[in-house]
């Protein structure tokens, strides 16, 4: 009866609230750039001098009820000039709105008001946005803004190793974070082992990344979701952005196919570690390594209703030592990267009511090859998706959005492919893998009520499933978060959403190598399901711009996985036995004050955090650390605008040091047969040991072309930068080194020290 | 063209000039507290030998990774130290052969015996005690060895038959020694005439290993040994817990394991200290791999 009357709690919701809104037209329409016709996902719109406004759905769609009349409606979105439009609603109206790219115009601090004010009153609970725009001079490594690693910047999300592109939010692990790219399930986000992630920013748009208060839409992961879109492409004009670095070069084209109709954008990267390496030892092929990526999208207006999007995504790590050389001694590599591919059709069924209808296909795969005289070794592996995607959003009234849709992904899953000839073959078998086939499915409700103009609840379900060999998995997932807003421009707000994750990597190191596989839950290993509850507080000062937000979070974690004690996961078809399941909670506190308009803006994060696990067959069954648990994490992000051509960067960043299991003791002992003796090691209790602190400032000076001259397309800027300029160790790793006393002591080192960059960026 | 790559390689240079490594940071990780460390085995003619020695920091066994040094091993075999072993007919003090090494020559040794050992280090004042059983012995229903072609190389397999004791759960271990003429091992069960054993491998048995009737057929390959060498093969009964010891053993040793790196806590026995305390006697078959 409770489940019965779940169901009807939101019908009953949606059939009250379009009774009262009977009497209402409808303006609705799409929201974009001028300059280049790119929709903006989160737009404002905003009926002045009334407490009714909505924003634009990711496809740049908004939808505003009102009582008929003659309104003054305001448009805004950050860092765009706000445009006015009276509109006279007499009957339903719509109308697409293009807004400028603002420089410094009184109307900035409206503009930047607005934005901090539509975060106070959202009922969405640890949710980050970040336009890309925005981060293109955070300093990386290498000088090539990294959106993985600016999203690292942010409170609740911690690093991995240095140089990695793994995440932990808050408390989860590695795996436990969901990946998108236009819709798409990017598995392996990291180029060069982590050095760099697989996006190239020219492509993106904008990213919004959730950390808890998942709306339904979202499932099939425990502790983030990270949305990403690419850039639509301009169907105004033609235009190129690109750019030269240490490491890697990008070039990025836009324009119409047909204008204002239809455009593409095509944006590629390629690294020459390997071209330069070489040139420096003569031509020698000592370093065959080399990185690529390319972006494609496509989008055609087919008229008022209806559009479709075709967007894709390659990219690959590759090592090839060979030589073609009858006499070589080793040939051989890898090959590793990702395949996405989504094609939407965006239909308005009326002005109340968008839909999204999307194709999608992933696949992520490897490929190692090793080739010596007489021998051969060859393995595969492979995880391809094919899923569908079905979308609505029905803006009932101003006060009431409802939003309603289901998925369905076949998950297939080819892991450990082996072709061995010669000797090799009589240790390492070839074998065909097992393939496995998986179907998940989702079905979601979603809907928005404003109960007055300071309290709004925002509630969904989320119906998932999985159905693999042998087993099938039904779990419920609610989700709830509402805001009271008071004194205007203060606000409290309260989540609980629980999250259901059915596939898991099985990862043969800490750090992210091509050998890492995912799979899916089985039989024996049950679905991952975290419920997690949040409360934050928000106070937003116009006067300086600036908004303050406080978190406080607990996640409960069931099934989690860890790998048995000595486990063996290389080409381990029979990993299962090499799992084991536990449990873990995490909690802590967050803080996070960000400017993002006027000369100086940026962010101060920090997290006080624990993340601890329990299983019964690791730690003699006590509890333990994660291995990302970190007590504290600090991040300073600034930049400074001295003038329109000349800008410095900067980010200071500090966390506790990271947790390893050392080997604290050793002890002899014979073997099986008292006919050798061995050196057996001690381990300290599980993650008990923690790393040094970690901490390091970079720095990125920026010098634009001058913009006096207009009349050149033209421009460019140089990007001079620092990583870890006061050239601390970030410790990943202890060694064990003479202590000059003739002992011995400990050492952590760290991976990079003091690293200059250079970079030129152009745009025509 | 060529301009750009000297301009790419005088910056690749300059990056590298201008890339220091960073100084590495002392850290203070703890030593476990040192525990006595506990071997047995039992031979035929109730004789039981018991390997006493303290575990030792990581720090302290730097330098000795190619060959442990006599002034390290002073340093953890126990010498003069108190060990007894109490079974159903009595307590019998261990005398010592060597500072590390105890032996009492006639324990009674009887199936389903119930042995405990009790060793105090005077110098340390370190103490343990660890129980273990005497399982009964199996022996092969057949065992032989033959060579086979493999990928244009002949190589020597053993093949071997086995009966399930019949126990609710049984444990065995199968060990295949190649005969080595490398006298200083440590080598308590020397079972060729000269020369000494030589452990090329073995294998852990348990009960879900037998087919329905409780029967074993197992052809294993022996790697690194050549066509002429001469084999030991053994079985032993052994306990749950020594089997559980040898699995740990196993994976530690494996080359996958090393590279991952993924910690092992190996099972014990011995309460207050490490190692294992067993006693089991392997049924041994001696071949003269020219022969076959």
């Amino acid at each position: 009866m409770k489940k019965l009357l779940l169901f009807l709690l939101p019908l009953i919701f949606l059939f009250n609230v379009n009774l009262k809104a009977q009497s209402t037209f409808t303006l609705s329409g799409f929201i974009a750039d001028s300059s280049n016709g790119e929709m903006l996902f989160g737009a404002s719109v905003f009926a002045v001098g009334t407490s009714k406004g909505t924003s634009a759905n990711e496809y740049g769609f908004y939808s505003l009820s009102l009582a008929p009349g003659t309104y003054t409606i305001r448009f805004s979105y950050v860092g765009f000039r706000p445009k006015e439009v009276t509109v006279v609603l007499t009957q339903d109206v719509k109308k697409d709105i293009k807004v400028s790219s603002s420089t410094y115009v009184n109307a900035e601090v409206v503009i930047k008001a607005d934005r901090n004010q539509d975060q106070v009153q959202s009922t969405q609970t640890s949710a980050i946005s970040i336009p890309i725009d925005k981060i293109k001079f955070i300093p990386t490594i290498g000088g090539e803004t990294d959106i993985i690693k600016v999203i690292q910047l942010m409170p609740g999300i911690k690093r991995g190793g240095e140089g990695q592109s793994q995440m932990f939010v808050r408390g989860g692990s590695g795996d436990d974070n969901l990946i998108l790219l236009d819709e798409a399930v990017v598995y392996n986000v990291a180029h060069l082992f982590g050095f760099f992630s697989v996006f190239n920013n020219d492509a993106l748009k904008d990213m919004t990344v959730y950390k808890g208060g998942f709306p339904a839409q979202y499932g099939g992961r425990l502790s983030s979701v990270m949305d990403i879109h690419m850039k639509d492409g301009n169907n105004d004009k033609f235009h190129a952005v690109g750019g030269i670095g240490l490491l890697s070069s990008h070039l990025t084209v836009e324009g119409p196919i047909i204008k204002n109709k239809s455009s593409f954008l095509i944006s590629a990267r390629r690294s020459y570690i390997d071209k330069v390496v070489k040139l420096a030892y003569g031509g020698q092929n000592v370093l065959p390594y080399y990185f690529y990526d390319a972006n494609l999208k496509l989008n055609y207006n087919i008229n008022d209703k209806n559009r479709i999007f075709v967007s894709s995504y390659i990219g690959d790590d590759v090592l090839a030592t060979k030589t073609g050389s009858d006499s070589s001694f080793f040939d051989g590599g890898f090959r590793l990267g990702n395949f996405t591919a989504t094609t939407r059709w965006n239909h308005t069924f009326n002005p109340k009511v968008f839909s999204n209808v999307s194709l999608i296909h992933t696949r992520f795969r490897y490929d190692v090859e090793a080739k010596i005289p007489g021998n051969s070794f060859l393995t595969q592996s492979r995880i391809s998706d094919y899923g569908v995607k079905d979308d609505y959003s029905y803006y009932v009234s101003p006060i009431n959005t409802v939003r309603f849709g289901a998925s369905y992904t076949m998950h297939i899953f080819r892991p450990n492919v082996v072709s061995t000839s010669g000797e090799i073959s009589d240790y390492l078998r070839s074998r065909t893998g097992n393939p496995v086939y998986t179907n998940e499915m989702g079905l979601y409700y979603n809907q928005e009520l404003a109960l007055d103009s300071n309290f709004k609840l925002n509630y969904g379900m989320r119906l998932s499933g999985l159905a693999t060999t042998n087993a099938f998995y039904f779990n419920p997932e609610p989700r709830i978060s509402a805001v009271w807003n008071f004194q205007k421009v203060q606000s409290i707000k309260l989540s609980y959403s629980r999250m259901v994750q059915y596939l898991h990597l099985v990862s043969s190191s800490s750090a992210a190598l091509p050998t890492d596989l995912w799979y899916p839950v089985t039989k024996s290993i049950r679905p991952l399901v975290s419920d997690q509850i949040a409360a934050a507080y928000n106070l937003n000062v116009p006067k300086i711009q600036t908004l303050f937000t406080v978190e406080a979070y607990y996640k409960g974690m069931q099934n989690l996985i860890e790998y048995r004690e000595g486990a063996v996961l290389i080409l381990n078809d029979d990993y299962e036995k090499e799992l084991v399941s536990g449990k873990g909670h995490a909690y802590g506190f967050e803080f996070f004050a960000q400017r993002s308009e006027g000369k100086l803006t940026g962010w101060i994060g920090y997290t006080l955090s624990w993340s601890i696990r329990q299983f019964p067959d690791l730690n003699h069954g006590n509890p333990f650390y994660a291995k990302f648990d970190r007590r504290h994490d600090l991040s300073i992000v600034a930049t400074y605008e001295f003038t329109k051509r000349f800008s410095v960067a900067a980010v200071w960043v500090y966390s506790t040091g990271q947790r390893f299991t050392p080997t604290t003791g050793e002890f002899l002992m014979p073997d099986a047969s008292l006919t050798q003796v061995n050196v057996l090691p001690i381990y300290s209790d599980k993650n008990a040991i923690q790393l040094p602190a970690a901490h390091r400032l970079d720095i990125n000076f920026v010098l634009k072309s001058r913009l006096d001259r207009k009349w050149m397309r033209w421009t460019g800027e140089w990007q001079i930068g620092a990583y870890n300029v006061y050239n601390r160790a970030q410790p990943y790793k202890i060694k064990v080194v003479d202590d000059g006393n003739g002992g011995y002591k400990y050492q952590a080192v760290g991976l990079f020290g003091f690293i200059p960059s250079i970079a030129y960026n152009f745009k025509f | 063209m060529k301009n750009i790559k000297y301009i790419l390689f005088v910056i690749s240079i300059a990056t590298s000039l201008y890339s220091c490594r960073p100084k590495p940071l002392d850290i203070d990780v703890k030593p476990a507290e040192e525990r006595l460390v506990i071997s047995s085995q039992v031979l035929p003619n109730s004789v039981m030998v018991v390997g006493l020695t303290r575990s030792f920091s990581p720090l302290d066994s730097q330098g000795n990774s190619d060959s442990i040094q006599n002034s390290f091993l002073d340093r953890i075999l126990v010498p003069n130290a108190i060990v007894t072993v109490t079974h159903s007919n009595g307590t019998d003090t261990l005398f010592m052969i060597t500072p590390g090494v105890y032996a009492s020559l006639n324990i009674l040794l009887v199936d389903y015996g119930s042995y405990t050992l009790h060793a105090k280090d005077p110098a340390t004042g370190l103490e343990v005690t660890a129980t273990t059983e005497l399982l009964p012995r199996v022996y092969f229903d057949s065992i032989q060895p033959y060579k086979q072609v493999v990928n244009g190389d002949t190589v020597p397999f053993v093949h071997y038959e086995l009966t399930d004791y019949g126990a609710a759960s049984d444990y065995y271990v199968a060990c295949y020694y190649r005969k080595s003429q490398d006298t200083s091992a440590f080598d308590i069960n020397n079972y060729f005439s000269r020369g000494s054993n030589q452990l090329n491998s073995f294998d852990l048995i348990t009960d879900s290993d037998f087919d329905q009737n409780g029967k074993l057929v197992r052809n294993t390959q022996l790697n690194d040994v050549s066509n002429t060498d001469t084999i030991a093969v053994t079985i032993s009964h052994i306990t749950k817990g020594y089997y559980e010891f040898l699995t740990a053993y196993k994976r530690s040793s494996s080359l996958f394991n090393q590279l991952s790196g993924e910690p092992i806590n190996y099972p014990s026995n011995v309460e207050g200290g490490y190692g294992y305390f067993m006693c089991h006697f392997p049924e041994l078959r001696i071949f003269e791999l020219i022969n076959y």
